[in-house]
């Protein structure tokens, strides 16, 4: 299983001070998930739990980390392996959903910039399709 | 020392996760202390600038308003038609004709959600009616049925969602009722020769069979279908504090 740590984009936030960085394994995730419902925001992943291999929550208001956010996100937009899924800017809230298809992982990434950003990862074995079930 | 610390974190942690009814992972990343800075001159607090939550639809927090009162409108109830004399309402006046009014049933009602699917309250209801009768002989006679409840009750929600909550419930209490008699505008003693004292405490039960809460988080409207001595259909408003 890939580890988050190794990711080239999104690993190198495990170590910084202006980051706060949250990895949950799947094994995690279904502990979890064994008496209460587990969400992310308004997306309840209980019953997606099966496919999800890794949840990592990226989060900070610092300009030093939100300017690598930024970074790590025209980067990815910039990727073709990456599709957009969603982007929508509401009141200077602007949330971003990309999705990667991959043999080894798919990947979700949701972006959300507003006084803070806060970026979620979820990998695992999924289609965008099954997103759309994702949220309450 | 540091192994120590770390345990006692991660036993926060769990703690804090497990207190909840469900897991908002985001909730992680939320810094809820407070650094304090000091420094030789000056002493500076600052909180960190909560997340910002990916979708309105995750504000809803059912335990911002525990408390709701409303009141409510419906039909008689079946048992207390049959208590108060269910012959009345449905006679068919066959000697010189008559006619039955109908008042309805109006309630109060309260409730403290003590749990997510749990609430407990009271009801007080009025329900009442009035009969008449044309006798051949000239005579009119009149019945008048008004009667007080007073219930308490337990409601188990079963969908509890910002919007609408469905639940069904149980009630128990008092039934305060009076059954007056009229001869021509005259009152006729009862069936314990009384013309006084005439109300009648009698022990009242009731199942909301099925009952519907819609509209805000504040204000809502209602809708239940009741069984016993409750209003059997019932329609009304409430709000939620």
């Amino acid at each position: 299983m890939l580890l988050f740590a190794e990711n080239p984009t999104f690993g190198k936030y495990a170590t910084r001070q202006d980051v706060k960085y949250v990895s949950i394994s799947h094994t995690m995730l279904k502990a979890m998930s064994a008496k209460k419902t587990v969400r992310v925001g308004n997306m309840s992943l209980t019953d997606m739990l099966e496919y999800i291999d890794n949840v990592l929550i990226i989060s900070t208001a610092e300009p030093s980390g939100m300017a690598s956010v930024l970074s790590d996100l025209k980067t990815l937009q910039a990727d073709s392996d990456y599709m957009p899924l969603l982007e929508k800017n509401i009141g200077g809230q602007r949330d971003l959903s990309l999705y990667r298809a991959s043999d080894e992982q798919d990947e979700f990434v949701l972006f959300s910039l507003a006084n803070a950003y806060t970026v979620v990862i979820i990998t695992g074995h999924f289609t965008p399709e099954q997103f759309q079930s994702f949220f309450l | 020392m540091k192994k120590i610390l770390l345990t006692l974190s991660l036993f926060a942690f769990s703690t804090a996760l497990m207190a909840q009814d469900d897991i908002n992972l985001l909730d992680l990343v939320v810094d809820t202390t407070t650094t304090t800075t000091t420094t030789t001159t000056t002493t500076t607090t600052t909180t960190a600038e909560p997340y910002e939550p990916i979708a309105p639809a995750d504000t809803y927090d059912w335990r911002a308003h525990r408390h709701s009162l409303s009141v409510s409108a419906g039909t008689p109830s079946f048992v207390s038609m049959a208590l108060g004399g269910f012959s009345g309402v449905f006679n068919s006046f066959e000697e010189g004709g008559g006619h039955t009014v109908i008042y309805g049933s109006y309630g109060l009602h309260y409730g403290f959600n003590a749990l997510k699917w749990l609430r407990v309250g009271g009801t007080l209801l009025y329900n009442g009616y009035k009969t008449t009768e044309y006798q051949s002989n000239g005579h009119e006679h009149t019945t008048h049925f008004d009667e007080i409840i007073i219930l308490g009750r337990v409601d188990f929600t079963y969908l509890n969602r910002p919007k609408v909550r469905l639940y069904s419930g149980l009630g128990a209490g008092i039934d305060l009722s009076m059954d007056r008699h009229f001869c021509n505008g005259e009152i006729q003693p009862n069936e314990d020769g009384e013309t006084t004292n005439l109300i009648h405490p009698f022990p009242s039960w009731n199942v909301t069979v099925f009952g519907a809460e819609f509209g805000g988080e504040r204000v809502f409207g209602l809708a239940e279908l009741n069984w016993g001595f409750a209003d059997v259909l019932r329609v009304g408003l409430g709000v939620r504090f």
